[in-house]
């Protein structure tokens, strides 16, 4: 119980010391800047509270595209990376493909997305589906294969079956990492849907907001969908985190 | 599970076969069998990419040169930015719940916000992109790095303890080293992302680059040109992780084993 | 088993140093990469010998090097640049590239963007000012294909309709409002991406267009003028003003001197551009390689006809038009890019540089 209120109160009485600092002025001061160029946290409290019911219509719209794509880009992932082990010799080309969607940047696939789904939606998805792949693959892939030393040969000394020796040994040995490989997505999933609303055929979500208000120099408004986005990527990933702690009680990152 | 040199190669030969076969099908039905009107944009022939890529190889390469030197940079700066970071979390369980928190954070501010503030603090545009390339890619190698710190198991770390080792001694013998090929899946999946950062920082305003390739050759509708930037691009992203493969590999070379390839 | 890990060692370590050694010769140069791509277009001066100091200057672009920035480009390789002492270095823009910021942040010392955009910085704050009108006219124009059947803005009800937004969307907005039409209600404004895919994919039915750029983009793409209809912004009387040149207050106070020469160069610049286009076209495409010659032609002869319109003096490139720019503040306030009207003095722009310049 101590443990879960200093999980909460350590990173809170940084960012209320940090927002203090900033609304003060001084993080101005030291990066020379002026308000106008980046907004004090009241001005953009004040910008998104009476912009609210948009904002968070906006980040529904940003947030389902992620999730969803994060999902299936996630799944994705994971199928190859279990053929990539049942398959060693064949199944590996597979994560050098991968690997090469992870090196389109966004700005390319966005546009490509755009000349297959017409709508924003359908766009967003394909872009985050793609950037979520590469990070669980390749987690997912290093731990069905980094066993336990003698563990794979227990397993054969029992004559246990590849099926057997997939559900009860590399199953479970990957767990920490998919965890891994989903906090990598949570950000990068976000982020994704974000960039690709820059371009998508639409005038809904965070991307748009930000893009659209920053660009007219409404610079509160724009930091206000920032602030919405980040807000949104530390709550999935607290949700990833509970979730992790359930899942694999087991593992020696949770002791 | 061993796997000789030259099956490894004729795998490699069919895979790549297998891509040039599928890719050429779908793009023969778009424009065939759905006769999309648009088919040459959508998905044109790998064929007539590579030709684009011949004829304009010099540029390409030139282009590739800038952006992969510039990832190699932002990867390198990232890498080690990622690390350290992950370690000091590790050492400090407050230091890891103040910081998680706002690394995601820090992930969330897009370059279009991020971008004028660098330059405001940094006042010079080549230092700020090698800045955002860093910041981009360093992310998921201190995930990695951190969970693989994490995932040492207490009885070991108890046990040196207990024959009275340094906390500098049980990182250097036992948490670093276990923690290895967590880095090395990080560093796998930020190379193609420095990649990405890197094409990316290039449209900022850069003359040369991968990245201006592309957006020129979009903005001119330019397709052709645009298509084989897009392939580029993803043979950098390969390039990049083959390379990593082949540090660890280096390092670490009981890891390759069990990863079902021998050196 | 031991000599191949070590050939492998060797080999990835010469890898990484090769590559980190392009890496650093190639950081180098890209610091002053402008400066040398000015160098190699004014081949015929040898920068190396200068006798005199030169005065280094930068200037941010709005977007990618094109002809829409000729009079730029055709001032450095003509050496006009030099001529006046002056070390131009151009900066092109790009999708996360705001000018009013770079300018303001110190990157580049002169800024090229749209009246409409500066006028809403200057609102929020920002000590920028206007120093130069380029564009005497809009380029906006709403394009159509023929068989969706626009010809008049009221025809827009119920359509599909393309924007870039970020600010580009203001013209459309007063065209909608001058014609009675709801942007809310009576059409869907969507947000266009780079390409103009989306209209000729018929996923939208009218897209926003630069007579410079997009227009030509359709016309290569195999459509002709008899396919598309095309609402004019000037025609339909809501045209507001785009390239200008504008300084911050604490730069030009410091430099009068030093930009009334790039002033005077930049006009002599835009003066040979506007006058042999085709030329001007050249001069953009070899300063940088990607986009067709072609369309740089096109695009320059199209951008002439917005610097120097019929019956305009070419010597009085970069005037400034205050009805022009009043009538811009004035859509710009009315149709909700400024939330008060725009305070138009010394203040926030001024003819002075461009009088000194021409005299």
């Amino acid at each position: 119980m101590m443990n879960k209120v200093k999980n909460i109160l350590w990173p809170l009485l940084f960012g209320i010391a940090f927002l203090a600092l900033w609304q003060m002025g001084y993080v101005h001061k030291v990066l020379d800047l002026k308000p106008f160029q980046l907004p004090v946290p009241l001005e953009i409290v004040q910008t998104l509270h009476a912009n609210l019911p948009k904002a968070i219509k906006d980040c529904g719209v940003t947030l389902s595209g992620a999730f969803i794509g994060m999902m299936i880009g996630s799944a994705i992932g994971f199928m190859i990376a279990v053929i990539a082990t049942i398959f060693p010799k064949w199944g590996y080309g597979g994560l050098i493909i991968i690997t090469a969607f992870n090196a389109m940047p966004i700005v390319a696939l966005s546009p490509i997305m755009n000349l297959y789904f017409s709508t924003g939606m359908a766009q967003k998805i394909g872009v985050v589906t793609i950037v979520c792949m590469a990070a669980m693959a390749m987690n997912a892939y290093s731990g069905l294969n980094t066993l336990k030393p003698y563990s794979m040969d227990l397993m054969h000394s029992v004559a246990a079956e590849r099926w057997v020796i997939f559900k009860k040994l590399r199953l479970p040995n990957c767990m920490p990492n998919v965890f891994t490989a989903f906090k990598i997505n949570v950000a990068a999933s976000i982020i994704a849907a974000i960039i690709s609303e820059y371009f998508a055929t639409s005038t809904a979500g965070l991307g748009f907001g930000i893009k659209d208000n920053l660009r007219k120099a409404e610079m509160a408004m724009g930091w206000s969908y920032i602030v919405v986005a980040s807000l949104a990527g530390v709550l999935i990933y607290i949700v990833i985190l509970l979730l992790e702690r359930n899942v694999i009680k087991w593992h020696a990152s949770q002791r | 599970m061993t796997i000789s040199k030259h099956e490894r190669r004729l795998v490699t030969a069919v895979w790549l076969v297998g891509i040039l076969a599928f890719w050429e099908i779908m793009a023969f039905i778009l424009k065939y069998v759905v006769k999309s009107e648009m088919a040459s944009v959508k998905l044109p022939f790998l064929h007539t990419i590579f030709i684009t890529m011949f004829q304009n190889a010099g540029m390409l390469l030139e282009a590739s040169a800038v952006t992969f030197s510039r990832a190699l940079l932002g990867f390198a700066i990232g890498a080690v930015i990622g690390v350290v970071l992950a370690i000091l979390m590790s050492l400090s369980k407050t230091l890891e719940r103040i910081a998680f928190p706002y690394l995601i954070i820090s992930q969330m501010i897009p370059v279009l916000g991020l971008a004028p503030i660098i330059f405001n603090i940094v006042r010079d545009m080549n230092l700020s992109r090698i800045i955002i390339a860093a910041y981009i890619t360093f992310f998921p190698v201190s995930v990695n790095m951190l969970s693989g710190l994490k995932s040492v198991d207490q009885e070991k770390k108890e046990l040196l303890y207990a024959i009275a080792a340094s906390k500098f001694n049980v990182y250097r013998k036992l948490m670093l080293p276990y923690a290895m090929p967590y880095l090395f899946t990080g560093l796998k999946i930020a190379a193609p992302m420095a990649v990405t950062a890197s094409i990316l920082v290039d449209m900022l305003g850069s003359k040369s680059g991968i990245g201006v390739k592309m957006l020129y050759s979009l903005y001119s509708s330019s397709m052709d040109i645009f298509w084989a930037s897009v392939i580029t691009s993803a043979i950098l992203g390969i390039v990049s992780y083959y390379l990593v493969i082949n540090a660890e590999h280096f390092f670490l070379p009981w890891q390759s084993g069990k990863e079902g390839e021998t050196a | 088993m031991f000599k191949k890990r070590n050939l492998k060692l060797v080999l990835v370590m010469l890898l990484m140093v090769s590559l980190l050694m392009s890496a650093c010769s190639s950081s180098a140069p890209a610091s002053t990469e402008s400066a040398s791509a000015s160098e190699t277009t004014t081949e015929s001066s040898t920068s190396t010998d200068t006798p005199k100091e030169m005065d280094k200057m930068t200037i941010q672009l709005k977007w990618l090097p094109q002809s829409q920035f000729m009079g730029y480009y055709m001032a450095a390789s003509k050496g006009y640049y030099e001529d006046e002492g002056i070390d131009i270095e151009i900066l092109p823009g790009g999708s996360d590239i705001i000018p009013e910021q770079q300018v303001y942040n110190g990157v580049a010392d002169v800024g090229v963007t749209w009246v409409s955009s500066l006028l809403k910085y200057q609102s929020q704050g920002w000590e920028l000012k206007e120093v130069a009108q380029v564009f005497q006219k809009s380029a906006m124009l709403l394009v159509s294909k023929a068989e969706t059947g626009i010809t008049s803005p009221e025809d827009l009800v119920g359509k599909k309709v393309g924007s870039w937004f970020g600010g580009n969307e203001y013209e459309i907005y007063a065209l909608l409002e001058a014609n009675g039409i709801d942007r809310e209600k009576d059409l869907e404004l969507v947000q266009q991406d780079f390409t103009m895919n989306q209209i000729l994919n018929d996923e939208i039915d009218a897209a926003s267009a630069m007579t410079y750029n997009e227009y030509g983009l359709l016309l290569e793409s195999g459509l002709s003028d008899a396919d598309l209809n095309v609402l004019d912004m000037n025609d339909e009387g809501v045209a507001m003003l785009e390239d200008c040149l504008f300084v911050t207050d604490e730069w030009i106070a410091e430099n009068e001197d030093l930009f009334v020469r790039f002033l005077r160069a930049s006009i002599k610049g835009w003066q040979d551009a506007c006058a042999d286009p085709e030329a001007a076209g050249q001069v953009v495409y070899d300063a940088d390689q990607s986009v067709s010659l072609e369309h740089q032609v096109y695009m320059a002869k199209e951008i002439a006809k917005l610097v120097t319109p019929e019956g305009f003096d070419p010597a009085k490139i970069g005037y400034i038009d205050m009805d022009a720019i009043q009538q811009t503040a004035d859509l710009a306030y009315k149709y909700g890019l400024l939330t008060e009207p725009a305070v138009l003095d010394d203040t926030t722009i001024t003819s002075k540089y461009f009088e000194e310049a021409t005299k």
